[in-house]
C-alpha cells in the first residue's frame, strides 16, 4: 500500500464522523413549531441558493451536503421522538413499516454523502510500451446464447486492441455448446447445442480466437470462467460479456495500474450502452436523459474507488490471475459472483482501481422482461452477499470498505422501500390507518425541508448524470418484481439461480410487456386513492391539511406510475446494432470527383453520412463505396467499404445510409476501428446528454413523455379486445360472404 | 415613534377616572349599620345582567354574615326590556331563596326604569342567599320564536343594589365558628386590627401577624377586611365584660375585629388574670373590649415557636377547632414540604376526577343552558412542552330525539378547543370519551374548562311545538383530567402572573421567599399584612416558607420589599436602584401611534408603585418593591391595590395607580430572566425557540464553518493521495 493510504482513509472517515456528530447534536434540539417553521423557510432558501450557485466539487457542494444531512437528521429525530404511532396495533405495525422505509432512505442518504461528496480522479497509468515489460493478457468472452454476429464484433474488437499480439490471447468460453448440452436428452436442444458449438468453433478459427467449452454447465458464468483458468496462463484476465466491444485503447489504459501496484487485483471500467434500456426506449428519453447506469459508473464507483472499495461488475474489467487463483477463481455462493469475488479479495488486503473512462460499449437489455430479469439477479445477488458474507463483519476489510459494501448491498433494498412509500398514503386515504402522529403544520415544518434537501442532494451529487425523479421512476418499475425476488432470498439465501440476461433481441412489433399487470393494480389503487382523497378533502375540512399533503404525495406516485405504464409498453426496435450519433469527416471518390462528407451516426454494422447535393447523381442504392475515414486517427479506416442501403434528399444535400462490408479481415478491422476507436466518443455522448436539459425542464419533459406513452399503452390495451372482436367479426363476415357466394353460384347469379 | 420625556409621578396618566360603586358600610350609631352592595359586586361576571329568550334566569348570591340581625332590607333595581316586546305580558320575577319576592312588569323604554323593593328581612339568612331574576318575555300573543332577538331584559348591575340595615349582635362565637365569622358576608368582618406588644415590631411578630391575617382572609375568599396594625397598650381599667384581653386599651379599636398575637410574656399584661396559667400554644376568642359585637382573637404561646404553631393552626382552614372559646394547640404535625393551599392546584403527571375539583355530576337542560365549568389552578411556574396534551376522559349522557347538530363546545379559558357531537338520535351514554387538549391552552394560575352546551330541538320555529324536555346533557363527576409532565420554569418579572397566582410570594408552591420592610411604622406593617393577605387568598395558602424581617433580604430568595419611598435604602441599594430606574409609560396619541414617556419615581405623590425586576444580588431571583411616598400613603395605596378592580389590572414589570382612579398604569416587560429548574435540553429548547433568528444564525454559522473545514481537509487529502490528480474532480 502506498504510504499513508490508511491514514487518508482514517482521516476522511474520522472527519465524516466528527461532522456528523456535530450535525446530529444540532439536529436533536427540539424547538417549538414556530421556530422550526422559520428554520424550514431558511433551509429551503439556502437549498435554492446552493442549487443556483453550486456546481463542481467546492465549498458550496460541501455546504449543501451538510445542510441536507442536518435537515434529514432533524427530520428523523422528529419522527422518532414524536410521530411513531403506538395507539393501536394496526397503526403501530404500519407506522413502523413506513418508518423503517424512511430509515432505509436515511441510511442510504448518509452513505451516499460519505461516498460521493468527494470522489477520486485517478491519474492515468498508461501501460509501458516495451513488450517485454507488459503482462500477458487473456481475454475471456463467456457466452451462452448470444447471437454469433454479436460475438464476432466483440471477438474481432478484442483481437484489434492496441497491445502486442504476442502478449494477447482471446478465448471464447462457450457454455451453450458444453458436452452436457450437446448430449441433452431433447433432440432439438441437442442439435442446437451442436450447431452452436460448430458455428463458434468456425468463428474462432476465422477470427483467431480460441474456442473453449467444458463438460458441465455448473455455477453458470463463474463456473465457465473458472473452467478456463487452468488451461490459460495470462498474467491478467480481461473479462468481456459477449456484447461488450472494447475500444482499441482499453488495455493500454488499464494494464499500467497492475504494473505500478503489485497488490492490485482489479481495474474496473464503466459499462457504456449503445442502445437505450427499455425505460429509455419506451419513454423516448434516450437522446436527452443520462442513462440509468451513469450515476453508478460516473460518481458512485469513483466514490468507492477513493476508499479502495470499487468492485468487480462482471465485465469490462481486468483481474490479476494470481489473485483470482488464490481465492479459487470467481466465487459462486451468490449469483452476483463478481461483487462476491471482489469482496473476498478486498478482505485479503488486495486493492482495486476504477478508471472512469468508458472503453467498452455494450448492449442494455432490450425488453422490459430482460431488464427486470437482470435487476432481479442483481437484487438477489447483493442480498445474498449481505446475508451470506455480511460485509459489516467480514474480517480483513477496512471500516470504509465495510461502508462501501454496505452501501452497495443495502442499496438493493430500495424496491421494498419504494413500494412502502407508494402504499403508505393509500393506507390513510382508503383505510384511515394513522401512520404518523403529526398534523399538517408539523409535517410541513419538518418534512418539506427533508424532501427538498433529498432532492437537492441528488441534484448536487448526481445532477449531471441523473435527472430529478428519474431515480424514483426506475425504482418504481423495479419495485414489484424485485421485492418478490428479495423475499425469496430471505426465505432461502441459496436458492436464486443465475439467469442470463438476454441481449441483442429485436422487437419486431409494439406490444404490452407481460410484466405490466402489477402496475395496473398499483395504478388503479392510486387512482382510487385520488378520488377518495378528494372526496374526503371536501367532506372533512378538519383533516384537510394532512389530506392535502397525502394527495400531493399520491399524485406524485400517480405520475411515476404513468411513467411505469409507458415503460412497460414495448416499442419496436429493429436494429440489433444500435447507432450512436457521431459527426466524423469522411471523403469518397465517385465519378472522378472527390466528395467531402460527414457522418451523422455510426454503429457496428453501418453508418449514415451527409454528402453534397452534387453527389446525388452518382450515388445509387446497392452501390459499393469506399470511404476514407482516416480522420478518426486510424490508418486502416482509410479504406472503409460500405454498401449503400438508402439515399434521401435533404435541404442541405443528401443523406446516405450504408452498411459496412465485412468480408475480409481488413474490412472488419477498418469497420471496427471506425466504430470503436476511442472512448472519448462515448464520453462525449454521455456529456451531451448530461448537459442537454436544464434542471427545471427535466420534470415537464419526463412527465410529458410518461403521459404520452401511458396513454398509448392504454389505447393499446383497449384496442386489444376491440381488435380481437374485429378479427372475429371479419372472419364471420368472410364466412357469410362465402356461403352467399356459393348459394349465388348455385343459383346461377 | 417614541418620545421620551421626563415627568413626575404626579403625571401618571390614568385613562379612566371612573368610580366603580363599591360595597359601602356606614355606621348608624350604636350597633346599627347600613350596608349597600351593588349587584355588580355580588356577581362574578362583569357587565349588566342580560336575560335572553322567552324564559331566562340568573341567580346572584347575596352573602350575609351570621352575626347580624337585619332590621330592614331593600332591593333597588334598574332594568329595562326590549322595545320589540309586547306591552303587558313580559315581566320580571324576583325570588329570594326560591320564594317569590316580587313581580315587575318589564318596562319597554329607551333607558332603565328604577324600582325600589322593600322586603321582609327575615327572609335573609346567614350565609349565602340566592337572589334569582327570571324574565318571562313575549313579543306576540301568537306563536313566537323562543329565541327571537327581541326577547331580552337587562338589569343594570352597577345601579341596582341591595341595602341592608342591620344590628350587630353581641359576640358569642366559638373557635369552631371561625369560618362563619370570617365568611364573606354583608355585615361581616370589614376591619381587622392586628395588635402586637411593644413599641417596635420584631421579625417574629411580623411573621405571626402575616400568618394570622392570611388565615382569616383565606376564609373570606375574595374579600379583604381593612387591616391595620396597632401597638397594644394596657388599659387603665378592665373591660366591662369578659374578654380574652380585658386589660387591652380599646381606644382606636371600635368598629374593628381584633387579633392580639405574641408570647405570653408580651400579652399577659392584657390578659385576664385567670389566663396567666395558660401554657403552650394557645388560641382564645371572645368579645373585643372595644366593641362587644366584634371578636378578639388571642394567639399566644410560651415561646415564639408556640406562637407560630398557634398562628399556623389558625391558618389551617380545616383545623378541627372544638366548640369552645379557647384551645391549646398540641404538636402540629405538618410534614416537610406540605403546602397548605386549599384551592385546586394541580400537579403534573397526575390524574384528577372532576369530583376532586368540586364539580359534582351536573345535568343541564334546555336549549342554551349555562355551561358546566371545571375550574382549577395550575402552578404558577407550570411549563409544558409544546406537544404536550391534557387528556380528558369524559363520562356523559345526553337525551334522545335531539337534532343532529346538538353539540357541546369545549373551551379552555375562553378559547374554543374541541367539540362533542351529540348526534345519536336515541341519545347516548358515553364512558371514557377521550378528548385531548393542547397543554399550552392552559396557563399558570386559574384555568377554566367550560363545557358549553348547545342543544337543538328537532322542531323549531314560531308555531312549532318545541319539546325541550328531551334537551338534556349530563356530565358525571367520575370524568377525569390528566396532566402531562411539566417542568418548573417561568419568565420574570411578570406582574400579571403575580396577580393571578401570587407567584412567587404566595407560598403555594412551597418555595421560600423573603419579605422585607423598610421600617416598623404601623402603616408599613399593615400594608405588608394587607399584601400578604391578598396573596394568600389567591390559593388560600399560608406563607409558611416566608422569611419576614426588616432591612436587606438574604441572598438567594425572591424578595418582596415593602416600605415608603424615602425609606427604601434601608432594604438595600438594589431596592432603591430598582425604583430609581423610573417608569416607562406607553400611551397612544390621537392618531394611534404609541408614545413613551419616562416617569421619574423619586417623588410618588399620591401614587402607589409596585415594581419588579431581577435582583442584582441574587441571580435569577425576583425583587419586587411595593412603595408609596409615605407610610400612610403606602397603606392607602396597598388597600387600593388589593381591591379586585385594580388587582386584576396588574401586568408587565411595574404598576402605578392613584387613589382617585380605577385604572392602573403598567410598564411593559423589558429585560426578563428565567426562574425554574428546566434541564439543560429543555432550557436550550426554550431559549432557541424564543430566539429563533439567533438559533438559525448559529446553525448556519456552524454549517458554514464545518463546510469550510471539510473543504480544506478534502483538498489536503487530495494533494496527499498519490493516486489522485491534483485538480478537483469533474
Amino acid at each position: 500500500m502506498p504510504p499513508g493510504h490508511f491514514d487518508l482513509f482514517r482521516q476522511r472517515f474520522l472527519s465524516a464522523v466528527a461532522a456528523f456528530a456535530v450535525l446530529a447534536a444540532m439536529a436533536a434540539m427540539p424547538v417549538e413549531l414556530r421556530a422550526q417553521g422559520m428554520l424550514a423557510s431558511v433551509t429551503i432558501i439556502c437549498f435554492a441558493l446552493a442549487a443556483y450557485f453550486g456546481g463542481g466539487y467546492g465549498y458550496i457542494r460541501v455546504f449543501a451536503v451538510l445542510l441536507t444531512v442536518f435537515t434529514s437528521t432533524r427530520y428523523m429525530f422528529w419522527r422518532v421522538q414524536e410521530t411513531v404511532p403506538f395507539d393501536t396495533p394496526v397503526n403501530a405495525v404500519f407506522g413502523l413499516t413506513l418508518f423503517g422505509a424512511e430509515i432505509y432512505g436515511y441510511v442510504i442518504l448518509l452513505l451516499s454523502v460519505f461516498l460521493c461528496t468527494d470522489v477520486i480522479d485517478r491519474k492515468p497509468a498508461i501501460a509501458p510500451l516495451p513488450a517485454d515489460r507488459l503482462p500477458s493478457v487473456d481475454v475471456f468472452i463467456p457466452t451462452y446464447n448470444e447471437d454469433e454476429d454479436l460475438l464476432e464484433i466483440t471477438i474481432r474488437a478484442a483481437r484489434a486492441m492496441d497491445y502486442p499480439p504476442s502478449r494477447l490471447s482471446v478465448h471464447v468460453l462457450d457454455d451453450g455448446g458444453t458436452d452436457q448440452k450437446c448430449n441433452d436428452a431433447n433432440p432439438e436442444k441437442r442439435a442446437a447445442a451442436l450447431a452452436r458449438r460448430k458455428a463458434l468453433q468456425a468463428l474462432c478459427a476465422q477470427t483467431g480466437a480460441t474456442y473453449r467449452t467444458r463438460a458441465q454447465n455448473t455455477h453458470a458464468k463463474a463456473g465457465n470462467i473458472n473452467a478456463a483458468l487452468p488451461d490459460t496462463d495470462g498474467d491478467l484476465i480481461l473479462i468481456l460479456d459477449a456484447d461488450h466491444v472494447p475500444s482499441r485503447e482499453f488495455l493500454r489504459r488499464t494494464v499500467g495500474y497492475f504494473v505500478d501496484d503489485p497488490k492490485l487485483f482489479l481495474v474496473q471500467t464503466p459499462h457504456f450502452f449503445l442502445n437505450p434500456d427499455p425505460v429509455e426506449r419506451n419513454l423516448g428519453t434516450f437522446e436527452r436523459m443520462p442513462g440509468e447506469n451513469e450515476m453508478f459508473y460516473s460518481v458512485i464507483q469513483r466514490g468507492l474507488d477513493a476508499l479502495n472499495g470499487s468492485f468487480f461488475c462482471g465485465s469490462a474489467a481486468v483481474l490479476r490471475r494470481k489473485c483470482l487463483e488464490e481465492v479459487g477463481g470467481v466465487l459462486g455462493d451468490s449469483i452476483t459472483e463478481d461483487a462476491e469475488t471482489a469482496l473476498e479479495l478486498h478482505s485479503r488486503g488486495y486493492r482495486s482501481a476504477y478508471v472512469p473512462r468508458p472503453m467498452v460499449a455494450g448492449l442494455a437489455p432490450e425488453t422490459f422482461a430482460g431488464f427486470i430479469d437482470q435487476r432481479m439477479r442483481w437484487a438477489q445477488g447483493m442480498t445474498q452477499i449481505m446475508l451470506l458474507k455480511n460485509p459489516l463483519l467480514k474480517r480483513g476489510l477496512t471500516l470504509p470498505q465495510r461502508l462501501c459494501y454496505l452501501n452497495s448491498c443495502f442499496y438493493w433494498f430500495f424496491p421494498m422501500a419504494r413500494l412502502v412509500f407508494v402504499l403508505a398514503p393509500l393506507l390513510y386515504i382508503l383505510l384511515g390507518v394513522q401512520l404518523v402522529n403529526a398534523n399538517a403544520g408539523e409535517f410541513i415544518a419538518y418534512g418539506v425541508p427533508h424532501v427538498v434537501g433529498a432532492l437537492l442532494l441528488s441534484a448536487t451529487l448526481f445532477g449531471r448524470v441523473r435527472w430529478l425523479f428519474a431515480s424514483e421512476l426506475y425504482e418504481l418499475v423495479q419495485s414489484v418484481h424485485c421485492t418478490a425476488a428479495i423475499f425469496q432470498v430471505f426465505r432461502n439465501p441459496r436458492t436464486p439461480q443465475f439467469v442470463v440476461t438476454p441481449k441483442g433481441e429485436r422487437l419486431e412489433e409494439t406490444y404490452i410487456s407481460k410484466l405490466a399487470l402489477p402496475f395496473y393494480w398499483l395504478t388503479s389503487l392510486v387512482l382510487l386513492g385520488e378520488v377518495v382523497g378528494a372526496v374526503r378533502l371536501v367532506q372533512d375540512p378538519t383533516q384537510a391539511g394532512m389530506m392535502s399533503i397525502l394527495l400531493v404525495w399520491n399524485t406524485f406516485h400517480l405520475a411515476l406510475l404513468l411513467g411505469a405504464l409507458g415503460a412497460v409498453y414495448e416499442r419496436t426496435q429493429r436494429r440489433s446494432n444500435p447507432r450512436l450519433r457521431r459527426a466524423v469527416p469522411i471523403s469518397f471518390d465517385l465519378g472522378g470527383t472527390n466528395y467531402l462528407a460527414a457522418t451523422s451516426d455510426v454503429s457496428a454494422s453501418g453508418l449514415r453520412f451527409n454528402a453534397p447535393r452534387e453527389a446525388l447523381e452518382e450515388l445509387a442504392v446497392d452501390q459499393l463505396l469506399v470511404l476514407d475515414g482516416s480522420r478518426v486517427g486510424r490508418r486502416e479506416c482509410a479504406r472503409l467499404s460500405v454498401l449503400i442501403e438508402s439515399i434521401w434528399e435533404t435541404p442541405d444535400g443528401v443523406s446516405v445510409g450504408a452498411s459496412f462490408v465485412k468480408e475480409t479481415n481488413d474490412q472488419w478491422r477498418a469497420a471496427l476501428a471506425f466504430a470503436y476507436t476511442r472512448g472519448e466518443v462515448w464520453s462525449e455522448h454521455q456529456l451531451s446528454r448530461s448537459n442537454s436539459t436544464a434542471i427545471l425542464n427535466q420534470i415537464p419533459f419526463l412527465f410529458g413523455q410518461s403521459v404520452t406513452n401511458a396513454v398509448a399503452h392504454m389505447k393499446a390495451l383497449l384496442r386489444g379486445p376491440k381488435d380481437a372482436m374485429e378479427k372475429r367479426a371479419a372472419g364471420f363476415g368472410r364466412r357469410c360472404l362465402l356461403v352467399l357466394d356459393r348459394r349465388l353460384v348455385g343459383t346461377g347469379h | 415613534m417614541f418620545l421620551i420625556g421626563a415627568s413626575s409621578a404626579q403625571d401618571i396618566d390614568s385613562a379612566q377616572r371612573v368610580q366603580r360603586p363599591q360595597i359601602t358600610s356606614t355606621a348608624l350609631g350604636g350597633d346599627r349599620y347600613r350596608v349597600v352592595a351593588p349587584l355588580s359586586e355580588l356577581r362574578a361576571a362583569a357587565g349588566p345582567l342580560h336575560l335572553r329568550g322567552a324564559r331566562a334566569s340568573e341567580t346572584i348570591s347575596v352573602p350575609v354574615a351570621p352575626g347580624v340581625s337585619i332590621e330592614s332590607a331593600r332591593l333597588r333595581l334598574r332594568h329595562t326590556g326590549s322595545l320589540g316586546m309586547m306591552d303587558a305580558r313580559p315581566h320580571l320575577r324576583i325570588s329570594l331563596n326560591d320564594s317569590l319576592l316580587a313581580q315587575l312588569q318589564t318596562p319597554r323604554a329607551a333607558t332603565t326604569t328604577a324600582h325600589e323593593l322593600g322586603f321582609d328581612p327575615s327572609r335573609l339568612r346567614g350565609g349565602y342567599n340566592s337572589l334569582t331574576f327570571e324574565a318571562i318575555q313575549r313579543y306576540t300573543d301568537a306563536c313566537q320564536d323562543p329565541n327571537a332577538a327581541e326577547l331580552w331584559t337587562e338589569v343594570d348591575t352597577l345601579a341596582s343594589e341591595v341595602e341592608l340595615v342591620y344590628r350587630r349582635r353581641a359576640f358569642s362565637g366559638r373557635l369552631s365558628d371561625l369560618d362563619q365569622l370570617m365568611a364573606p358576608g354583608l355585615g361581616g368582618a370589614e376591619s381587622l386590627a392586628v395588635l402586637t406588644a411593644g413599641e417596635s415590631v420584631s421579625a417574629d411578630q411580623l411573621r405571626w401577624g402575616a400568618l394570622v391575617v392570611q388565615g382569616l382572609a383565606n376564609r373570606m375568599r375574595y374579600r379583604l377586611p381593612e387591616i391595620s396594625h396597632v401597638a397594644a397598650r394596657r388599659a387603665a381599667r378592665p373591660a366591662a365584660y369578659a374578654s380574652p384581653a380585658p386589660m387591652l386599651d380599646p381606644s382606636g379599636l371600635a368598629g374593628s375585629d381584633v387579633v392580639l398575637v405574641g408570647t405570653f410574656a408580651q400579652l399577659r399584661p392584657f390578659m385576664a388574670p385567670a389566663a396567666n396559667a395558660q401554657r403552650g400554644a394557645y388560641i382564645e376568642i371572645g368579645p373585643s373590649p372595644a366593641d362587644h359585637t366584634r371578636f378578639l382573637l388571642l394567639i399566644a404561646g410560651e415561646t415564639p415557636a408556640e406562637v407560630m404553631r398557634a398562628a399556623t393552626a389558625l391558618g389551617l382552614i380545616n383545623f378541627p377547632f372544638a366548640n369552645a372559646a379557647s384551645a391549646h394547640i398540641g404538636a402540629l404535625d405538618i410534614p416537610d414540604g406540605y403546602v397548605p393551599a386549599m384551592d385546586n392546584i394541580v400537579h403534573p403527571e397526575q390524574t384528577y376526577s372532576f369530583a376532586d375539583f368540586g364539580l359534582a355530576t351536573t345535568t343541564r337542560a334546555g336549549l342554551t343552558p349555562n355551561p358546566i365549568e371545571l375550574v382549577f389552578d395550575a402552578p404558577a411556574d407550570f411549563w409544558v412542552a409544546e406537544e404536550s396534551e391534557v387528556v380528558l376522559q369524559l363520562d356523559f349522557a345526553y337525551g334522545a330525539g335531539m337534532r343532529e347538530d346538538s353539540v357541546v363546545n369545549v373551551t379552555v379559558n375562553g378559547l374554543f378547543q374541541r367539540a362533542l357531537s351529540l348526534s345519536e338520535a336515541a341519545g347516548g351514554l358515553v364512558n371514557n370519551y377521550e378528548l385531548r387538549l393542547p397543554a399550552r391552552a392552559f396557563r399558570p394560575g386559574r384555568n377554566r374548562v367550560s363545557f358549553e352546551i348547545a342543544l337543538a330541538a328537532r322542531q323549531t320555529g314560531e308555531c312549532a311545538f318545541e319539546n325541550d324536555r328531551n334537551l338534556l346533557f349530563s356530565l358525571r363527576d367520575s370524568s377525569t383530567i390528566s396532566f402531562p409532565p411539566a417542568s418548573r420554569f417561568v419568565e420574570l418579572p411578570n406582574l400579571r402572573l403575580l396577580g393571578e397566582t401570587g407567584f412567587p410570594f404566595a407560598g403555594a408552591n412551597g418555595q421560600p421567599f423573603a419579605v422585607r420592610l423598610t421600617d416598623d411604622a404601623p402603616e408599613t406593617v399593615a400594608a405588608a399584612w394587607t399584601m400578604m393577605a391578598r396573596l394568600g387568598q389567591i390559593h388560600r395558602s399560608l406563607a409558611l416558607t416566608a422569611d419576614f424581617g426588616f432591612g436587606e433580604a438574604p441572598r438567594g430568595l425572591h424578595t418582596l420589599v415593602i416600605g415608603a419611598r424615602p425609606e427604601l435604602a434601608a432594604a438595600g441599594d438594589e431596592a432603591n436602584d430598582l425604583t430609581n430606574a423610573g417608569f416607562i409609560q406607553v400611551s397612544s396619541t390621537s392618531r394611534g401611534s404609541p408614545v413613551q414617556s419616562r416617569v421619574d419615581l423619586s417623588a410618588l405623590g399620591g401614587n402607589g408603585l409596585l415594581i419588579s425586576g431581577e435582583s442584582t444580588r441574587s441571580h435569577r431571583r425576583l425583587l419586587a418593591v411595593l412603595t408609596a411616598q409615605s407610610p400612610h400613603a403606602l397603606l392607602e395605596a396597598t388597600r387600593d391595590l388589593v381591591a379586585p378592580s385594580r388587582w386584576s389590572q396588574l401586568d408587565g414589570r411595574a404598576a402605578v395607580w392613584r387613589p382617585d382612579a380605577d385604572a392602573v398604569a403598567t410598564q411593559p416587560v423589558g429585560e426578563t430572566f428565567h426562574a425554574g429548574d428546566l434541564d439543560r435540553a429543555q432550557r436550550a429548547s426554550y431559549v432557541f425557540s424564543s430566539n429563533a433568528v439567533g438559533w438559525i444564525g448559529g446553525i448556519t454559522a456552524v454549517l458554514a464553518a464545518l463546510a469550510g473545514g471539510l473543504t480544506y481537509l478534502s483538498r489536503r487529502l487530495r494533494r496527499a493521495d498519490p493516486r489522485q490528480t491534483k485538480h478537483p474532480p469533474t
